[in-house]
């Protein structure tokens, strides 16, 4: 630190005021920096500054004073030039023209298919007859089946005195069981049966 | 059924069947290939506070992930086909709510006899909008639509039927607009844009995805007839059962490819000076007029 700022700024002065008032900077600012805090644009110093975007950023800060010209901050004829090449961007008119024909064609699409359901619409009380005279010709052609089925099934259930699930594999044993008992039965009726025949043949 | 049947090679050529021709808006990076974050530390990535928190202390509830910031729930599952699918491409919208925007004005933050547009919301300092990040800007949403008492100009990237009724039933006009990524930018911070010595961006339209909601009269889009809107103004009033008042906004419109309000885009603003410089060569003015549509990824 600058001990005796005083007696140096004493040493240059030149009139009494100066004195009163010491000029000697003490802060160790760099040049550059003592501009800046002093509001001033500073010179162009390093390599950086002299990019476009340094340039930029300067007239942004301190406009026309900066020494930048206004043209610079466009793009150029080249920039202009190569975006369009590279084609990012499609011109408003095209997309809006596109947007409009798509709308177009659903729109079309939607028309077509409500004239469609119209159309349909005439046809259906036909249609629902008919479906629903084949729906009752099913019904009488299961009848029969299903019929023959569940008179089995509820003769087995009665026969065993219990419910049984038709799908069980055990049901397809027990109505084999079922058969032969019957079969049995039938049998020893038919022997008892010849047996009275015989008997009474005998007893005559 | 009959897609479960076809074979895996069926699928694949039905898909490239359908598949556009590529062109340069299809060139891009692949979804997730740039992150802004890395994990530096293993130690960073802790799911408790610490790892004896882990071990021994109380547990955050179940499903809560405790904050991650190098490894974000976007990132822990990315591409989630049932929620995630769309994270790297889907455009996000601030919500700001009509009691949150009545508040901003009770407040004194946001003048309502003044256009209200992203830069004004941004000057609050109450909102952050990352364009960078797919933030398109504002959506105004029905939360207050009840007692909206302004009569504001307002200018909004979305907003919903109820929030566009409660501003109209109190004498406003909404509009809603597309903004590209570089005129959001522009607009979020106006005066970093103008220290920059940036030229003001000529804002595009919107890409082909979103033509349709900006152009639909009932989402007050910027691309919609005026005599439409004003149709569909009259019955969102019928429909509702609200009289709408004759007190019409007076402030002008922006121009579709206008950032900001006064400025023409296609200029240079200079703070230092209080000037605005347009460019005057033929080149300039013609690449300046011309309307352009936004790429669809950008």
């Amino acid at each position: 630190m600058l001990r005796n700022w005083r007696v140096l700024a004493r040493s240059f002065a030149t009139t009494a005021s100066e004195e009163a008032t010491p000029k000697v900077d003490i802060s160790f600012l760099r040049p550059r920096h003592r501009i800046i805090a002093a509001g001033g644009i500073p010179p162009v110093q390093f390599d950086s500054e002299r990019e476009r975007a340094a340039r930029r950023e300067r007239f942004g800060r301190y406009g026309l004073a900066s020494g930048v010209p206004v043209e610079e901050l466009f793009p150029t004829a080249e920039e202009i030039e190569e975006e369009q090449a590279i084609g990012l961007f499609r011109e408003f008119n095209d997309v809006k023209k596109e947007y409009n024909e798509l709308q177009k064609k659903k729109k079309e699409a939607e028309v077509a298919r409500l004239a469609e359901l119209e159309k349909n619409l005439k046809k259906y009380p036909a249609a629902l007859a008919k479906y629903e005279a084949s729906l009752v010709k099913q019904e009488r052609e299961k009848d029969d089946k299903e019929l023959a089925l569940e008179k089995r099934i509820r003769e087995i259930q009665e026969y065993f005195g219990y419910w049984m699930d038709p799908k069980d594999p055990r049901f397809e044993v027990m109505l084999q069981q079922k058969e032969a008992e019957e079969k049995k039965a039938a049998k020893m009726a038919k022997r008892d049966e010849i047996q009275k025949k015989r008997y009474a043949e005998n007893v005559q | 059924m009959s897609q479960a049947l076809r074979s895996a090679k069926e699928r694949a050529f039905q898909i490239v069947e359908k598949a556009s021709r590529i062109r340069v808006q299809d060139a891009r990076d692949n979804i997730g290939a740039r992150t802004t974050g890395r994990q530096l530390k293993k130690g960073h990535n802790q799911m408790g506070h610490t790892q004896g928190a882990l071990e021994r202390a109380a547990k955050p509830p179940l499903g809560w992930i405790w904050g991650d910031f190098f490894r974000p729930w976007q990132r822990m599952y990315p591409g989630e086909k049932l929620f995630n699918a769309d994270i790297n491409s889907r455009r996000e919208y601030i919500p700001l709510s009509l009691i949150e925007l009545a508040r901003l004005i009770d407040l004194g933050w946001i003048n309502p006899s003044r256009p209200i547009d992203v830069s004004a919301l941004c000057a609050t300092q109450k909102f952050q909008i990352n364009p960078k990040i797919r933030q398109y800007g504002f959506d105004l949403t029905e939360e207050g639509a009840d007692s909206f008492p302004y009569q504001i100009d307002i200018e909004v990237q979305y907003a919903t039927q109820s929030a566009i009724a409660a501003v109209e039933k109190a004498g406003g006009r909404v509009r809603t607009a597309y903004y590209d990524v570089e005129s959001l930018e522009a607009a979020v911070n106006p005066k970093a844009w103008f220290e920059k010595g940036k030229v003001i961006p000529k804002r595009k339209a919107p890409p082909a995805s979103l033509i349709e909601y900006y152009m639909d009269a009932k989402n007050r889009g910027y691309l919609s007839e005026e005599t439409e809107m004003e149709k569909e103004r009259q019955l969102s009033a019928d429909v509702r059962g609200y009289v709408l008042p004759d007190v019409k906004v007076s402030s002008a419109l922006k121009s579709i490819d206008q950032v900001f309000h006064g400025i023409p885009s296609g200029s240079v603003v200079s703070l230092a000076d209080k000037k605005v410089f347009a460019p005057k060569n033929e080149l300039h003015r013609e690449y300046y007029n011309r309307q352009v549509s936004d790429k669809l990824y950008s």
